[in-house]
């Protein structure tokens, strides 16, 4: 089993149903592959650095999973086939991954977003809440860079995407 | 004067030839904290020029494994418009 990460651009212009449902779409395209979906970020939209199509912007969605090499075969190809994604890079983070090390660190990461998640829930305590968050955050990095690379990148691009995503009240997991 | 031979007479008259040289050092090999990584492009970016290019590691003094990982890198966040091929603009 492969570690493999995905970066899809897509139009700026869609809906935020038309997104999460092409979220949902590809991440259950993953799993019908037996696939292992670890998570799904939301960079949001961004300036391309040259233009794709003629847009000079577009929405960032990143796709992180493992499996084998059919996974990602029938992902590019459905990429391949909706007009919605401008662009989208397949990346191979790790030749051998172990599936239960994989749903460790998913677990964690779940964790971790209910804690941020926690302050949303209860509104009763909102000073103790939002001091625990930045606490977290600065916590996050230093941890993942002794343990793991791959964590580390995901690190300092979470904040700012997790926000974006409770705000907006979906969860992808 | 007085006020310019002062500080000239105890070193005595300053080699022509002695420019001042700075030692290089491979950033990413000192400090263990920053991560090539393609998802950064404001790190990779001081690695290019303003047009756009790779800088060569004889300028930006990175070792050898580094500027590898770097070129990789580079490329990856220009192949998904992270980083532009080239800047023609200016």
């Amino acid at each position: 089993m492969r570690r493999y990460e995905t970066i899809l651009i897509t139009h700026v212009d869609l809906s935020e149903d038309e997104l999460s449902e092409l979220i949902t779409r590809y991440g259950d395209i993953v799993k019908g592959q037996k696939g292992i979906l670890v998570k799904i970020e939301r960079w949001g939209k961004r300036r391309l650095a040259y233009l794709i199509n003629k847009q000079a912007r577009g929405y960032y969605i990143l796709i992180d999973y493992a499996g084998v090499g059919v996974v990602v075969d029938e992902l590019e190809r459905n990429l391949k086939i909706d007009d919605k994604i401008l662009k989208f890079m397949t990346i191979l983070k790790a030749d051998k991954v172990d599936p239960a090390a994989l749903e460790m660190e998913m677990a964690d990461a779940v964790g971790k977003s209910d804690k941020k998640e926690a302050p949303v829930s209860a509104p009763e305590a909102p000073p103790v809440a939002a001091k625990e968050a930045p606490v977290s955050a600065p916590e996050a990095p230093p941890v993942a860079a002794a343990e793991e690379a791959v964590a580390a990148d995901a690190a300092p691009a979470e904040p700012p995407v997790r926000d974006d995503i409770t705000t907006q009240g979906d969860n992808q997991q | 004067m007085i006020t310019t031979s002062a500080p000239k007479g105890p070193r005595g008259p300053r080699p022509q030839k002695k420019f001042f040289h700075r030692r290089k050092f491979c950033r990413f090999c000192t400090d263990s904290n920053i991560k090539i990584e393609y998802k950064d492009p404001q790190t990779l970016r001081e690695f290019t020029t303003e047009r756009g290019k790779i800088m060569p590691r004889r300028i930006t003094g990175n070792c050898a494994k580094h500027q590898r990982e770097l070129t990789v890198a580079i490329k990856r966040a220009r192949t998904i418009a992270l980083l532009p091929f080239v800047v023609s603009e200016g």
